[in-house]
């Protein structure tokens, strides 16, 4: 059977008992007991409430204690107490390890410390950069600034429309090398002469360079590791590096447009995972020490 | 001369330690105990055991593991007594058994059995047989009718039943607070709460204990 007084009961705000505990201990400011009081004037069922608690921390606060069982003073055995506390230390230490880890964490997913790709503004840049660390000839460190916009003009016309290989027209004077080209460059040019020369590298450049090909667009990162680890020298980069720019007739080998090569430009750091893990290392072992030390 | 200490002790210093710790308070006995000298903590024992086994007892509701959980709080209390840095000592201290309380209540959850003071409970399951210490509950006051007396008991036995009801920490702050009448602060600090903490546990233990009075007897009335 429905109750209007039981569905008011439920519908009472759940602070009430806050209100009646807090009034019991006489803890309400006067505005807030002046309240209480008329509403326990209006309310039957708040007043009997408060009675009964009332009643029930009368009783508890008269509740005889137990008499001992026995005594619980500790043997001389005991010994002496622990050691100086080193809690807080443990704490202390925990909790710099813990914003240690959250701070590299932070660092590597925000990608400040993380390998950068070039964009389409850097990637000439990059490329020049990875030329120059191919090359370190003189020849190589003279390269006029116009030589972006001269290796992508020749770049454009040494793309055949159908995909052929094609080779470059040669240019009467001396230019320096397209910049783009120098890593493909560097890689087929000591693939082909390692091949002319019975499969040994020569240190000194060759009289006839051999025609470099488009049949190999290789500009990126990969081919040129490969390169390296066919144990190839600076010296003989250089070297080969140098030829064109003493031998005009040189073929120019195609290149991808540089601005969609990423190219990396800063190392991997690997140091701020270390970091990381030593850090959250740290925080757990001194979170489980400082625990079980309690 | 008797030492104000030892008034909830059932134990009897010798007439020469008496006068020996009559002059020393309990700040020094704490510096001399965190020295090592078991004496001094021994001291400090007598003076708070029957609070700390009276806490023990009302939160666990069985003698041997009030025991238990006692005697642990005080071995943990003087091994840890160097991170003591003042304050109430009192409460320091029911933050230890509480603590003990707490660890024997997760272990008896894991681990449910059935205690020999249980075994030893009678048919009509008073609180007296159940707990095994004896509360004392029928202890009458001189002004006190038999049948008021009688009563009284009821709703004591009634109240004990109760706090069994509650959630621990609900009970833990009803025994600090209304039955070993320690203050918001003092409870608070004892339980390592919030003020905010301690008096809404306080008011809904209250609320539910009522209600399970109001539900279980008559006892509770209008004055």
């Amino acid at each position: 059977m429905f109750s209007l007084k039981s569905w008011l009961n439920r519908q009472r705000p759940p602070d009430d008992d806050e209100q009646i505990s807090a009034y019991i201990d006489g803890v309400l400011d006067s505005a807030a007991r002046k309240v209480f009081e008329a509403r326990m004037s209006a309310e039957p069922d708040l007043r009997r409430r408060v009675d009964a608690t009332r009643q029930l921390v009368q009783t508890a606060a008269q509740l005889p204690p137990a008499s001992l069982p026995r005594n619980f003073t500790l043997p001389a055995s005991m010994g002496k107490p622990s050691a100086a506390p080193t809690t807080l230390w443990w704490r202390v230490g925990s909790a710099v390890a813990a914003a240690v880890f959250v701070f590299a964490v932070g660092l590597d997913i925000s990608g400040v410390m993380t390998p950068r790709t070039a964009g389409p503004v850097a990637a000439p840049q990059a490329a020049k950069s990875l030329a120059y660390q191919a090359t370190s000839a003189p020849a190589a460190t003279s390269i006029p600034q116009t030589e972006s916009a001269a290796s992508s003009e020749m770049a454009a016309n040494a793309v055949a429309p159908s995909g052929t290989p094609q080779a470059a027209e040669p240019t009467p004077e001396v230019t320096p090398a397209p910049l783009m080209m120098s890593a493909a460059a560097v890689t087929d040019t000591i693939t082909d002469t390692t091949q002319a020369h019975g499969g040994g590298i020569v240190s000194e450049p060759t009289e006839t360079p051999p025609a470099i090909s488009a049949k190999q667009p290789v500009t990126d990162t990969a081919e040129i590791g490969v390169a390296d680890s066919a144990g190839v020298t600076q010296t003989q980069r250089s070297a080969v590096q140098a030829e064109p720019s003493a031998t005009p007739e040189m073929p120019v080998v195609a290149a991808a447009p540089p601005a969609e090569q990423p190219v990396p430009v800063a190392p991997e750091t690997p140091w701020l995972r270390i970091v990381a893990g030593l850090a959250l290392l740290i925080a757990v072992g001194a979170g489980i020490t400082g625990w079980a030390r309690r | 001369m008797t030492n104000a200490l030892f008034r909830h002790s059932s134990f009897v210093p010798s007439r020469q330690d008496a006068l020996k710790w009559d002059y020393m308070d309990e700040p020094a006995l704490i510096r001399s105990a965190q020295r090592g000298d078991i004496d001094a903590f021994n001291t400090l024992v007598l003076a708070y055991q029957a609070q700390v086994y009276n806490v023990a007892l009302r939160i666990m509701d069985d003698s041997a593991a009030a025991s238990d959980a006692t005697q642990e709080a005080f071995i943990s209390a003087y091994k840890g007594l160097r991170n003591f840095r003042g304050g109430s000592f009192k409460s320091w201290l029911l933050r230890t058994v509480t603590n003990a309380c707490y660890d024997a209540l997760r272990y008896a959850k894991r681990r449910p059995s059935t205690s020999l003071d249980a075994l030893g409970e009678t048919q009509d399951g008073t609180a007296e047989d159940a707990n095994g210490a004896g509360f004392d509950e029928f202890v009458a006051s001189e002004a006190e009718s038999p049948a008021a007396a009688t009563e009284r008991a009821e709703l004591r036995r009634a109240i004990n039943a109760g706090l069994q009801q509650l959630p621990p920490d609900q009970r833990i702050v009803f025994v600090l607070s209304d039955i070993q009448g320690m203050s918001y602060e003092e409870v608070a600090d004892a339980m390592q709460s919030s003020l905010g903490t301690v008096k809404s546990r306080l008011s809904r233990a209250r609320a539910k204990l009522r209600d399970y009075l109001l539900t279980q007897t008559e006892l509770l009335h209008e004055p």
